[in-house]
Order: C-alpha cells, then structure tokens, then sequence
C-alpha cells in the first residue's frame, strides 16, 4: 500500500466521510468552531502569561498563574482532537501543503515550550519569590508568543495554496 | 440595507483586496490573532471569577482588560475591512447573512453583559476579592455568560461561510447540493 492509498482510505473512513460531507452542524462547521475555540484559549491565555513574565501588569503575581496551565492544556487537546478529524477529513490535499508541516513544527515546538514553562519556569522558587521572570524564562515567553503566532499564520495558509510561493516568486 | 451596503461598497475597500491577494489572508491572521488575545485576557477573568486560579488577585488580572479592549478593536476592523471589502459580492452578502446578524447581535449582548458586571458594581466588588477568595453568584453569572457569549460569536463566525448548514438545521433552507 502506497502513501497516497493509505491516505485515500483515512479519508473514506465512515468518520472522515462524515466531516467531510454530513450537511449537519456537527460536522465539519462545528469541528472546526471548537479548533477555533481551542486555539484562543491555548494561545490566548499562553500569551497572557507570556505578557505578564514580560513585565506587563506586574502587580499580578507569576505563582498565581500556574492555575492558567490546565486551561490552556485543555485548548490544546481540544485542538489535537479536532485538528485530527479535519485531517483525516481532507488528509491528501493537508499533507500536499508544505506550509501544513510548517504548522504542525510550531505547534510541537509550542506545546514542549508550553511543558517547559508549566514544569520547570513555573516552579523555579526564585522566580516566583522574587515575582520577576529572568532572561532565559523571558526567552520562553517570547518563544511562546513566536511559536503560536507560527501556528495560527501557517494554519490559515493552509486555505490558500501556493500564496506564499507567489509572493515570493518561485515556481510551484 | 441596500443603502448600507452601497455605502460600504462606494469605500472601494474590495479593490484593494483583490490587488494584494495577501491583503485577505492577513486580515483573518489579525482577525483570529486578537481573538485569542481576547481570549486570553477578559477569558482569564470570565475563569478567575468562576473560580479557576483562585490564588489570582482579580484587580491584578483586571490589568489586562484594556488590552482585551485593544484587540477587540483590531477585531471590529479588520472585521469591516471583510464586510466592506467583499471580494465575491457586494457587502449586502454578509449583512443579510443570517450567521453574520447572529453574530453581530451576540456582540451586542456581549456589550450589555459587560455594562451589567460595571453598572450593578460587581465589578469593583470583584476587585477587591482577595486571592483565594470567591466572587459571588451574580458576578459568576455575568463570567459564564460573557464565555458562553464569546464561544458563540467565534461559532456563528465561522458559519458565515456555511450560512446553509445554519440555514437547513433550522428548515428554513433549500437542500444543500451536493
């Protein structure tokens, strides 16, 4: 079985045919509202945090926060799991666009620097005793913002092909 | 309507649009960019006054609010630039969408749900919970409210685009061809 058939078969899946092609809501509509949901809480609140390590609003204690990080967990797996339906929806055209795995790297990245934060800056007694984010925790913050804003721009490439190449003159 | 439509269309904003075919894309980029970061920011607190992150200082967090305010502006712009700037129509397409009116009536909610968390004084009340405290019933309301409100607008945003699907789920529309 080549690649192309066994992507031919994810899409005629009773499930990927569904999202693909049910008229009702709850398919394709309603799938991709919540990847919009999901990726407003996770890179909305992420960026919060981010902006507050900063040094916005400094009155806001950085040991409060940590309360934020299931929240944006739960945006995340929100959009894995809908992120998958709407591959297997359209998995041929998807992994035919080399900006699609330009996506999936910054969300990769955006995700192990989402843990790296939760599990090692945001524990880090002295940062949160002196309620001041040092320069390496800094970098994660800018990289978090960097990382989000990578996966929201090449996600909405995606819905137009070959606009890059274009602009940039090289052929496709 | 028509009138309204006219108007919008006489800015020549979909000239534009069709020039720089970037142009579009990076509208929707901004468009969901600062969705998020109203997300982010007057979601944090819709969350804090729920209850989630007690230990969060509500008048801190309030901090962030203009700049939930500041992307909501961005979100009011770029969203007339689609309206005035439809490139497969006339504006009229989107004011007589119904997902689009939905929308729009949902921010109008939005808007009075906001004014009643400021006007009824819950909002100086909630500043001065301190952490771990809890805000009271009315103003978790107010915060499950505004979630749900947001959550909906982002929903019938996206259904502009499938205004049948919205359409056939209430029997008001034809068949959607297949």
């Amino acid at each position: 079985m080549t690649i192309q058939q066994f992507l031919e078969s994810v899409e005629a899946t009773g499930i990927a045919t569904w999202v693909r092609e049910s008229p009702s809501y709850f398919a394709y509509v309603f799938v991709t509202s919540c990847h919009a949901i999901g990726l407003a809480v996770l890179a909305g609140l992420n960026t919060t945090v981010a902006l507050r390590m900063l040094g916005a609003a400094k009155s806001l204690p950085l040991a409060s926060m940590r309360g934020l990080f299931p929240a944006m967990w739960v945006g995340f797996w929100l959009n894995v799991a809908s992120g998958v339906l709407l591959l297997m929806a359209n998995a041929k055209g998807m992994l035919a666009l080399p900006i699609f795995y330009f996506k999936i790297s910054f969300i990769v990245l955006g995700a192990l620097n989402l843990r790296y934060l939760q599990k090692r800056v945001f524990t880090n007694e002295t940062m949160l005793a002196t309620n001041t984010a040092d320069s390496p925790a800094r970098r994660n913050a800018w990289l978090a913002i960097f990382f989000w804003g990578g996966a929201l721009v090449c996600g909405r490439l995606t819905a137009y092909p070959g606009l890059i190449s274009r602009l940039l003159g090289i052929g496709s | 309507m028509e009138a309204s439509s006219n108007w919008l269309a006489s800015l020549g904003l979909a000239h534009y649009m069709n020039q720089y075919e970037w142009l579009w894309p990076l509208c929707e980029v901004l468009h969901f960019g600062s969705m998020a970061l109203l997300v982010g920011t007057i979601g944090a607190m819709d969350l804090r006054i729920l209850g989630l992150a007690k230990s969060i200082p509500i008048a801190a967090l309030e901090r962030f609010v203009p700049l939930g305010i500041a992307a909501f502006a961005v979100n009011v712009a770029t969203g007339f630039a689609f309206v005035a700037g439809n490139v497969g129509g006339p504006p009229l397409d989107y004011l007589s969408n119904l997902s689009f009116r939905l929308k729009m009536m949902l921010i109008v909610v939005a808007g009075f749900n906001v004014l009643a968390f400021y006007v009824f004084g819950l909002a100086r009340e909630a500043a001065a919970i301190q952490p771990g405290g809890s805000a009271r019933p009315a103003a978790k309301v107010i915060a499950a409210l505004s979630i749900v409100i947001w959550m909906g607008v982002i929903c019938f945003g996206r259904l502009i685009m499938y205004n049948d699907v919205l359409l056939e789920a209430l029997g008001v529309g034809g068949p959607i061809p297949q």
